[in-house]
């Protein structure tokens, strides 16, 4: 059975408006599956994905959601068998160093199930949408700009159940 | 709105042979304080349809990770009154699993009777045969729970003590057997039912008198 490996991790901070003690985390994470190849380099396949975000309480939950996969072995990071625990560690040292990403950036993508509820309270806020079809499922892309990216907080804030990868992406990233 | 207080937990261990993975299976229940006395709570993944017997791995990484640990973090779930990290929320029920006890310890030391009930239309009983090899019956007809069956407007009620011999190994496969026999829309279902009244797990004050030497 395939397993996902993450290679490296990276958190990038965002000061609400006119809240300067309320702090934002995007960590993007790179990672790939154990058995998806390049073909021509041979190297194991592997992407930057935005995989927590949020306020720090919002960010150690997703931790602790996605750390579980650690304890199966479905999620080994660095290519090691790990445990939940050292996982939720791991992201509580990004979000408590708060290292300045050197190379990279991250911008708001929203990209939502059609009927999600997240699309009539965008409409409301008078954002514009568009259809996006993806492996025959319909999806809703948000068109949230980048001077507003304090919309992609305020969606997680009201809509907890939404991935953070729904809400934005990350360019720029080193590969390693 | 209140957090949950979480005042003891325990881990019962199945013997290995009780489903088809030969590895041990466990049932977790944790105590949360209510007003009388401690509430004891089966932690499952919310099927109806299945006991609810995990892996070690599955109490750890999807059932506490998916639900009890993250509510740590914000303390909507709190241990004795208090803030716990989900690292050391995790590390009790890790202490919890390596000290579990058998379905007759469980009863023995906290009062607690599992019993697995399982449900389902009477007319499927002639289809609840075994999808799997290992199976110790191949049908619940051949069972001996299939003799003196409950039946009431057209519905079976079995009722398994898990305290006793093989018994969750049956319940395990009979459930199974029900699944295979039983349509969507038919009214059947799988549940430990936990009956008894719970006295929490504590631990013994180290530095309490032996009755003798107060006595004296």
């Amino acid at each position: 059975m395939s397993y996902r490996l993450e290679y490296q991790y990276a958190a990038f901070t965002h000061v609400m408006p006119n809240a300067p003690h309320d702090l934002r985390y995007v960590i993007g994470v790179e990672g790939g599956d154990n058995n998806l190849y390049e073909s021509r380099s041979g190297k194991r396949v592997r992407s930057w994905t935005v995989c927590m975000l949020g306020t720090p309480t919002q960010v150690l939950k997703q931790a602790v959601y996605f750390g579980g996969a650690c304890e199966g072995g479905g999620l080994k990071p660095f290519g090691r068998d790990g445990t939940p625990e050292s996982y939720i560690r791991r992201i509580r040292r990004l979000l408590s160093e708060q290292t300045p990403v050197a190379q990279g950036c991250w911008y708001p993508a929203v990209v939502v199930p059609k009927g999600h509820a997240l699309v009539d309270a965008a409409k409301a806020l008078g954002l514009e949408t568009s259809p996006e079809g993806l492996y025959g499922v319909e999806y809703e892309h948000i068109h949230v700009g980048p001077d507003q990216r304090r919309l992609v907080f305020e969606f997680m804030d009201r809509f907890p159940d939404l991935n953070a990868w729904s809400l934005a992406k990350v360019s720029g990233l080193p590969k390693s | 709105m209140k957090p949950i207080n979480e005042v003891g937990r325990v881990v019962v261990e199945l013997p290995a042979n009780t489903t088809f993975y030969s590895s041990p299976m466990y049932l977790a229940i944790a105590f949360e304080a209510a007003s009388e006395r401690p509430e004891p709570l089966l932690l499952t993944r919310g099927s109806t349809k299945s006991l609810g017997y995990q892996a070690a791995y599955e109490l750890i990484g999807y059932t506490l990770c998916g639900d009890r640990a993250q509510r740590a973090v914000d303390e909507s779930l709190v241990v004795d009154g208090k803030p716990i990290t989900p690292e050391a929320y995790l590390g009790l029920w890790r202490m919890a699993i390596n000290e579990s006890c058998t379905p007759g310890g469980l009863l023995r030391l906290h009062g607690i009777r599992l019993i697995a009930q399982i449900t389902g239309p009477a007319e499927r009983i002639p289809r609840c045969r075994s999808p799997w090899t290992t199976a110790p019956f191949q049908s619940l007809a051949e069972s001996k729970y299939a003799r003196n069956l409950p039946i009431s407007d057209g519905q079976f009620a079995l009722r398994i003590d898990l305290c006793e011999r093989d018994a969750a190994r049956d319940a395990f496969y009979i459930s199974e057997m029900v699944t295979v026999a039983c349509r969507d829309e038919d009214p059947c279902s799988a549940a430990i039912l936990l009956e008894g009244a719970a006295a929490i797990p504590t631990t013994a004050d180290l530095f309490a008198p032996a009755p003798s030497l107060v006595e004296a």
